[in-house]
């Protein structure tokens, strides 16, 4: 007798739809998995075999085939378990099938029968809806990464005898509150520190709200302690919150990380990471088998911050280079190919020099002049290309530590969201979501300044010396400082403005 | 192609006479480039090879002036200061002389290897070692005593407590030079050097024009149209830089009491006006 139940596996970071056929026939007591399973698949059948027995079930002695299709997918992990535990249950007869056709089963067993939590939940469940399952049977751990669906029936369980019992229709659906998008987004404001903590450093706080209105790349130069990283830190509380299928996204990539856990409900505002300079290029960008998301794609839909950016391995950086421009990253790993996504914001910061107190208006530094240029020469090339604002950060007077008026957060995210929302209208259709993103045909599309503008970029171009690609960065800069004006049009103003923001021999 | 590197004997030029009547006489001078640059009215501009951003500025501003009147530029072709008022006379499509430590065929340092060939096509370079030479330490003092000797006028734009630059100050008094040297901040240790010589009696170097009127010389005027034209806050943010020399966007905003979005856009405004430059941060004065 043959049996089908439904279940899922993860590739990369979405889910797969997994049909396990169980066949029971006669002959020698022997139980085969088949179908591209890892060691973790190949060795569920003794958990499975305990499992059953210890819940007061009765494993069949007969011969067990187990088909996991589509057979040519490599699948890996231990969520199989109770998905091959209840096809046996029902081919045995010791379930009803009825509800086998319309709901999925995932969980990990142990050998008393209890059903365990695994990673990757959120994104198999969402294949899994796509593909019209009605319901999901899933460890009682996991349970909350199932709060996004909620026009599923999800079953929570702990043990495979609750398992059973859904099949049984004994057990009902777990009635959910719908949750609500205030509390998937969580208290991002709660965890986020407030930018009007920074005192003193009004000019950047404008950079920064420029940056992430426009998605563009930011390059922070100062001395140590002139706040680079308590700037940085607090740019995710100024984005707009994530909308539904942002949060789907990010929680897809956390789940499949296995980054999910009680303590960081995925619904924590925008992500925020922070690599150590000592990062491998696999773990910026991702890698291994199987492929384990990088720090880039982490910090998908929120900021990927390079702290003392010139001190990280030269390749490492030159790695970003691709997925940065893209937005995602593919890695081909044993003839299959990942697709990661990776949109994040780009803040990286230095120091001026190695010793790190260069210009900063004392006679602390030691660095020589050469020494100087080399350290600036590190950063040249590939991540500067991805980087449009470059400022520099002086320390901050005593007396600045007092201001009351300092710039906060709200007021910075009001801005973002105005000229998110005028990007939004602009590009609508166009895949292009910020102006950091457009392309050289884009910029003169949608970048052109007024009359005045295009002459003031005219004689900066002359005077100031800029070359073609700053002058294309300027412009894309200059159009985010218009949306955050709310004005149509790109004015004098604005370019001169942006040209603040340009690099510097 | 390669510049053939000449001789000549100090004692058949009238120009350059005085190299023979040194205390340690260079006889011969081996050179590349135009001769004639030393004929007429020569200032020697020279400081350390590490400076700041301020001596850059201040070097540059000098050597381009006196450069756009006609004076030759002499100096070392070192680093840092050095370099730096070499090109600027060249921008200004002036006249300048570098005098090397070393053989003229070799480049020390060979980072302005570039700039070293460039001069001894279009200008000169010259040294008192045959070719070949190459660079020892007690060089650079004795060569400083040929810097000081060809020219009317020495300026020492920065210089540290035991910069190079003060030995061609002293060569400079020596040889009854007129000597300036730029004031600095007191509290710079780049210019502690040349505040000690002010304190001594060098003359401050506060108008690059003085140079010129103290050598018989008229200025050509500067064309102010650039400031008149600015608008009324232009105005009151290029006072603030004025008065503080350096001073960050921060201290601006801090001062105007204006957005920082504003302000920047008046600091370009004012920077391609080629009135202020923008460096490490913080906002220094252009012309003065």
């Amino acid at each position: 007798m043959i049996s089908r139940v439904i279940t899922a596996a993860v590739k990369g970071m979405s889910g797969v739809r997994i049909l396990v056929e169980i066949d029971i026939a006669r002959g020698l007591p022997a139980m085969t998995v088949v179908g591209l399973g890892d060691a973790a698949v190949k060795e569920s059948r003794e958990r499975i075999r305990s499992a059953v027995t210890s819940r007061g079930y009765t494993f069949p002695g007969m011969r067990i085939t187990v088909n996991l299709s589509p057979a040519c997918i490599r699948k890996r992990g231990s969520h199989f378990d109770l998905a091959i535990a209840m096809g046996i249950l029902s081919a045995s007869g010791q379930v009803f099938d009825r509800k086998l056709a319309e709901t999925a089963f995932i969980g990990e067993l142990s050998l008393g029968g209890d059903v365990r939590g695994c990673s990757g939940i959120l994104p198999m469940i969402a294949e899994l809806r796509k593909s019209g399952i009605k319901g999901v049977v899933i460890p009682e751990e996991n349970v909350w990464e199932a709060a996004l669906f909620d026009d599923m029936d999800v079953y929570p369980v702990k043990s495979l005898s609750e398992a059973a019992d859904v099949a049984n229709l004994i057990r009902e659906a777990k009635d959910r509150e719908p949750v609500s998008h205030e509390y998937l987004c969580g208290n991002s404001d709660g965890e986020t520190a407030d930018f009007g903590d920074v005192k003193g450093q009004e000019q950047a706080k404008r950079a920064i709200t420029v940056a992430v209105a426009g998605g563009h790349g930011l390059l922070m130069t100062g001395s140590p302690a002139t706040g680079k990283t308590m700037l940085a830190s607090r740019i995710p509380g100024i984005m707009m919150p994530m909308d539904r299928e942002e949060l789907m996204e990010t929680a897809a990539i956390y789940s499949a990380a296995g980054l999910l856990g009680k303590n960081r409900p995925f619904a924590s505002g925008r992500p925020f990471r922070c690599p150590g300079t000592a990062i491998s290029k696999a773990g910026l960008i991702g890698g291994g088998y199987p492929p384990v998301p990088g720090e880039i794609t982490l910090a998908h839909r929120g900021v990927l911050f390079l702290d003392e950016v010139g001190e990280y391995e030269r390749d490492v950086i030159e790695a970003l280079r691709i997925p940065l421009e893209k937005k995602e990253i593919s890695l081909i790993r044993r003839g299959e190919k990942y697709v990661f996504p990776a949109d994040c914001l780009l803040v990286a910061a230095t120091n001026p020099c190695k010793c790190g107190y260069y210009g900063d208006g004392t006679d602390r530094c030691t660095c020589t002049e050469d020494e100087v240029r080399r350290y600036r020469g590190r950063l040249s090339g590939p991540v500067l290309d991805r980087i449009d604002m470059h400022i520099y950060l002086n320390p901050v007077n005593y007396g600045d530590l007092g201001d009351k008026n300092a710039v906060t957060s709200d007021m910075m995210r009001e801005k973002v969201e105005q000229a998110w929302i005028a990007q939004k209208r602009r590009y609508d259709g166009t895949g292009i979501r910020l102006n950091g993103s457009l392309d050289e045909a884009g910029a003169c599309e949608f970048c052109s300044a007024g009359e005045d503008g295009e002459e003031l970029l005219k004689n900066a171009y002359e005077r100031l010396k800029l070359n073609p690609r700053t002058l294309f960065k300027v412009r894309k800069i200059a159009r985010t400082i218009a949306d955050i004006d709310g004005a149509e049009n790109v004015e004098a103003y604005h370019v001169a403005e942006a040209l603040q923001y340009r690099e510097r021999e | 192609m390669e510049t053939a590197t000449k001789c000549a004997f100090t004692a058949d030029k009238e120009f350059l006479r005085d190299l023979n009547e040194l205390a340690t006489p260079a006889e011969k001078i081996y050179y590349r480039g135009n001769l004639g640059l030393l004929e007429g009215p020569c200032v020697a501009v020279v400081g350390s090879r590490s400076c700041t951003a301020y001596g850059i500025k201040v070097a540059e501003h000098i050597a381009g002036k006196l450069a756009e009147n006609q004076i030759t530029i002499i100096s070392g072709l070192a680093r840092g200061i050095d370099t730096v008022a070499h090109r600027a006379a060249v921008d200004a499509g002036g006249k300048t002389v570098g005098v090397l430590a070393c053989g003229t065929d070799i480049c020390y340092p060979a980072s302005n290897g570039k700039l070293q060939k460039m001069m001894e096509k279009n200008q000169l370079i010259l040294s008192e070692h045959p070719d070949g030479t190459t660079p020892r330490p007690y060089f650079f003092p004795l060569r400083n005593r040929i810097i000081s000797c060809l020219s009317d006028a020495v300026v020492i734009v920065e210089a540290g407590n035991r910069s190079g630059a003060l030995i061609t100050a002293e060569y400079a008094a020596e040889q009854g030079k007129i000597l300036y040297a730029v004031p600095g901040n007191i509290t710079s240790r780049s210019s502690h050097g040349c505040n000690m010589l002010i304190r001594d009696g060098v003359t401050p170097l506060i108008l690059a024009d003085d140079i010129i009127t103290d050598l018989g010389l008229t200025p050509v005027t500067e064309d102010t149209a650039a400031e008149k034209s600015l608008g009324t806050e232009e105005k009151i943010v290029l006072n603030i830089v004025r008065k503080n020399g350096e001073v960050s966007i921060e201290e601006i905003v801090h001062k105007t009491n204006k957005k920082a979005a504003e302000i920047s856009g008046i600091i370009t405004v004012l920077e391609m006006k080629g009135l202020i430059f923008f460096e490490m941060g913080k906002v220094l004065v252009a012309k003065f």
